[in-house]
């Protein structure tokens, strides 16, 4: 089992320090994981602004370099790759955006996306083939070529925009998928054949999928597992059954319970706030403590490792201390 | 050449003033190509007339003392002036864009030492510096001279260039480009620049206007090349031989003319060109100004009983030169004191529109054109503006979208808060103001020392409080909160609204809660109204609406919801979002719902009243009590195939 991607021990710290005065960041802290690859799956990245969710799928494309530790695809270190391996990664590597309607230059009809990787990439001999495998990838994601090609992408509507960006990163042949927030700003309406057309791709396709949200619902419905973050470290990770159904960390707790679900029985509210700015945050000690329902004394002081506290899940929490302690730092190996 | 073109002005058709200023310049630069040719070139030597002679059939715009015709001595003008205006023009825009192409694009030193440059440049006066060139040759070269204000006057291209390359930079579709294998130096050519065009045309056109006038300027003051005939030249000439005093004004009026139509032309062009610069909403300004006129239509100001707030036939277009969308059309519902509405809609459903238009703060183009707005039974469209100032924030307050970005950046949050309330209150003591400040700050679970703070010190979730505490402070009956925390993460999202529910309760106030969060909307109210392209379909208790929807869309909505209890497929609304220009006939809904039959095709459905003081717009009632099952062929997760849409 090869690993596609993978991270050993990646810390990225924004921002320097000035004599005095430190204003660095530590976005991604200390985070290890690999992506298999012959074992397709949809990997979720959850956490609030600010988690490092973004800036992790940034280091995994190669986009930023990280501090510390380092990051391989295909057993390569993306800092030392030669330009042929560069290409070669960002084609394999694809991204898929935020925002459906600034993935567009305004300037082009939306043909303009799915024509440019053909050319670049060498991915077809003629034109009737390029043509061919534009038809085949759109017909992939659910999209009529006759009423969606020839068009501007304003004349488009954002649901069909973000599909037809999935088509583009289709034809590219990828490796992997960094999907960042793909659906949040498209109609709720609108999202369930997004989310079918990413699911598709692992499933037709073997191509993984990393899929960037804040939004659990939407994570447990296409992800197998997830990875939690808050302030760039992993804090919970594992099976979204257990993750999401059963959470353990108290900031997965938090979260969960923060979903308002469309279910009046469910309860939601109470918790008008819990003050975070009252207590600081200790250097060394665990990150959420300062927010943390059930902080201890030694939270403050030394930092949880990541306890195993199911077979496929583990935890970076001090009351579960009881439990073994991951034998590996690679968080993926809990999964499924 | 024909794809750039649809591609830069597709969005807007030609505008008047841009063919007009073409049509202008198109004339000019047509008679300098065909001028010197037809014209016989001997006539404009010294000596090739009689001097002074007025104008006749043969000469027709005389000549000047020196004895040359006027009219061929203007013919022959034109084209030096032009190419004068065209090598400026060309060498401040090639400038201009490449070094705004680099700041922008590459940044770091590169951008430091082109900005440094430009700023330098831009300290020097130009026609003292322009003196001081042509000063030192012996006779000036206006070839010269438009190079030398070509490079005077790159740097604002370059600015502009530099800004726009910095904004498109952060949209993504350069990173789709990088994406698609593209290299770095085609994102520039392929991505970047040809958005810039309009801003290069309009660049261009104000360097070859710059160019022209200063080198007039400058011939005019007597230091043009005395060799060659200009516009500038024919000026200076004329005022040398006191040609307005002899009252020869056929001697000096025809190259002013001519001069004023070059930049009358170019005027018109960079004005045109501006419109694709700095798009705005079109509005269609005859019929804007039409609509003042329209007062919404008044009847029996009745209200229900117990309602605080009533809207009846509210209805609010918007006026484009496309022409007109009906943002919201025919909105009826009342609410009672104390309760929480939730009003639910996608993009495009109008509900930032009934936000604006229930606090009359609707603004050109959009237009509040019928129905009423009861708040205790007095129709805030009917009563004048003061009176509106004097009810809003007292009795009706709005938490706009984003309010965090309402609050004024420079101002402490204190301020913010007493400025809102003085208008109210009248004088007040500064302590008395104080307390009240700091009472509302607490109630929304601030500190009173929040007041002395400035907005950027404050966490979303506080900017959000305090616009709660601004919202709220003089108790109104009625709140009307547009999306207020969209913006917020999911926790911070649930602390807020359970301090809005908890106050919501202390005041006994109404609150409307828009939104597109159907989660959201379903924890914090107690009813709901489900909008669709600018139409109430569905109202009702939520739990009703929720267990047993009426309406097809409200079905389909809920449907497409993803849950925690199971995965199961996720469904989509079938078609596509509705255009507002271009409403569907009948039911709007009609296109994408999977029971519409032939009366949904042709007639808008009224609204029903079910039971249990339900609503529904649907022609499916009264003959069905509830709604049908509907098959769709729509599958998510685990589809084997993925929908049309």
């Amino acid at each position: 089992m090869a690993n596609l991607l993978e991270m050993k021990n990646v810390t990225k710290i924004f921002g320097g320090s000035v004599i005095g005065h430190d204003d660095s960041t530590v976005a991604v802290d200390n985070v290890t994981l690999s992506i298999l690859d012959d074992h397709p799956t949809i990997i979720a990245i959850a956490g609030e602004s600010g988690s490092g969710k973004t800036t992790l799928s940034l280091l995994m494309q190669g986009q930023i370099a990280p501090t510390s530790g380092q990051v391989y695809y295909r057993g390569k270190n993306l800092v030392k790759m030669s330009a042929d391996e560069k290409m070669q990664l960002r084609r394999e590597v694809q991204p898929i955006f935020q925002d459906p309607y600034a993935a567009y230059n305004p300037f082009y009809r939306v043909d303009h996306v799915l024509q440019t990787p053909i050319k670049h990439f060498g991915l077809a001999k003629t034109n009737a083939e390029a043509n061919q495998r534009i038809i085949e990838a759109m017909e992939m994601v659910g999209l009529r070529p006759a009423e969606t090609l020839g068009r501007y992408p304003h004349q488009l509507s954002g649901g069909q925009r973000q599909r037809l960006m999935v088509a583009r990163a289709l034809l590219c042949h990828p490796q992997m998928i960094m999907a960042d927030e793909p659906v949040s700003m498209v109609d709720a309406s609108l999202r369930a054949t997004i989310l079918a057309s990413l699911s598709r791709l692992k499933q037709d396709f073997a191509i993984s999928v990393v899929y960037i949200t804040h939004d659990l619902t939407t994570a447990y419905q296409i992800a197998e597992n997830i990875i939690i973050m808050y302030s760039g470290s992993v804090v919970e990770t594992g099976t979204v059954d257990q993750v999401i159904r059963n959470p353990k960390h108290p900031y997965t707790q938090l979260l969960v319970a923060s979903i308002p679900l469309p279910d009046k029985s469910k309860n939601w509210g109470g918790r008008e706030a819990e003050d975070s700015s009252q207590v600081a945050r200790k250097a060394g000690g665990c990150k959420f403590a300062n927010r943390c329902p059930l902080v201890m004394e030694q939270c403050w002081s030394s930092k949880p490792p990541l306890y195993t506290t199911d077979e496929n899940r583990a935890v970076s929490c001090f009351h579960y201390n009881n439990n073994p302690v991951m034998s590996s730092p690679d968080v993926s190996t809990v999964f499924r | 050449m024909a794809a750039v073109k649809r591609g830069l002005f597709r969005n807007t058709k030609l505008n008047p003033s841009l063919i007009f200023g073409a049509a202008i310049l198109i004339f000019i630069v047509a008679v300098s190509f065909v001028g010197p040719v037809v014209v016989n070139q001997k006539m404009a030597r010294v000596g090739a007339v009689d001097p002074n002679l007025a104008p006749t059939a043969q000469n027709v715009f005389g000549s000047d003392s020196q004895g040359r015709d006027v009219f061929t001595t203007l013919i022959l003008a034109v084209p030096p002036t032009l190419r004068v205006g065209l090598i400026a023009g060309l060498i401040s825009v090639f400038l201009g864009l490449s070094l705004g192409l680099v700041a922008g694009f590459f940044g770091g030193w590169a951008d430091w030492l082109i900005r440094t440059f430009s700023d330098v440049l831009m300290a020097i006066p130009s026609i003292a510096f322009m003196i001081l060139v042509v000063a030192r040759m012996d006779r000036p070269n206006i070839v010269v001279v438009s190079v030398v204000v070509g490079f005077l006057t790159w740097s604002g291209t370059a600015r502009g260039i530099r800004s726009m390359v910095l904004t498109i930079r952060e949209r993504s579709y350069t990173a789709v480009a990088r994406a698609n294998g593209e290299t770095e130096l085609e994102v520039l050519f392929r991505e970047v620049m040809p958005n810039l065009l309009p801003l290069m045309l309009a660049s261009f056109i104000g360097a070859v206007t710059m160019g022209i006038a200063t080198v007039m300027a400058l011939e005019v003051l007597g230091l043009g090349n005395n060799v060659i005939p200009t516009l500038g030249m024919m000026i200076f000439w004329s005022q040398r031989f006191s040609a307005v005093l002899r009252g020869m004004w056929w001697w000096w009026g025809p190259p002013i003319v001519v001069i004023a139509l070059i930049f009358i032309g170019l005027f018109f062009v960079s004005f045109g060109l501006d419109r694709y610069l700095n798009p705005a909403i079109p509005i269609n300004r005859a019929r804007a100004r039409a609509r003042r006129a329209i007062q919404p239509g008044s009847t029996a100001t009745s209200i229900s009983r117990g309602a605080v707030l009533e809207v009846k036939n509210l209805k609010v277009i918007y006026e484009t030169a496309a022409g007109v969308v009906k943002a919201v059309d025919d909105v009826s519902f009342a609410l009672r004191p104390g309760e929480r509405m939730g009003l639910i809609g996608e993009s495009g459903s109008g509900k930032t529109t009934m936000a604006t238009a229930m606090m009359r703060l609707s603004r050109p183009p959009a237009y509040i054109v019928g129905g009423q707005v009861l708040l205790d039974g007095r129709d805030l469209l009917q009563i004048s503006d003061r009176d509106v100032n004097r009810i809003r924030l007292k009795d009706i307050a709005l938490m706009p979208q984003a309010a965090m970005n309402s609050l004024n950046p420079v101002m402490r949050i204190g301020p913010q808060i007493t400025d809102a309330i003085l208008f109210h209150m009248g004088r007040m003591s500064k302590q008395k103001l104080d307390d009240m400040v700091g009472q509302a700050l607490t109630k929304v679970g601030l500190k009173p020392a929040i007041a002395r703070r400035f907005p950027h010190q404050l966490s979303g979730g506080m900017k959000q409080r305090a616009a709660m505490a601004i919202a709220t402070i003089l108790h109104p009956k009625v709140i009307i909160a547009d999306e207020p925390t969209s913006a917020l993460d999911v926790v911070v999202q649930q602390q807020v609204m359970s301090t809005m529910g908890r106050l919501q309760e202390e005041l006994g106030a109404a609150v409307v809660l828009i939104g597109h969060d159907m989660g959201l909307i379903t924890q914090f109210s107690d009813t709901i109204g489900v909008l669709y392209a600018g139409k109430l379909v569905e109202r009702g208790s939520v739990q009703d609406v929720l267990a047993n929807p009426y309406h097809p869309y409200t079905r389909l909505l809920i449907d497409s919801l993803p849950s925690l209890d199971g995965k199961h497929a996720l469904v989509s609304i079938p078609g596509l979002p509705p255009e507002l220009l271009n409403l569907p006939s009948g039911c709007t809904f009609h296109p994408r719902c999977p029971l519409a039959f032939e009366r949904c095709r042709s007639e808008a459905p009224a609204v029903q009243e079910m039971q249990g003081g339900r609503q529904v717009a649907c022609h499916l009632y009264p003959e069905h009590t509830e709604l049908p099952s509907m098959h769709i062929k729509l599958d998510g997760v685990e589809a084997t195939e993925v929908p049309y849409a």
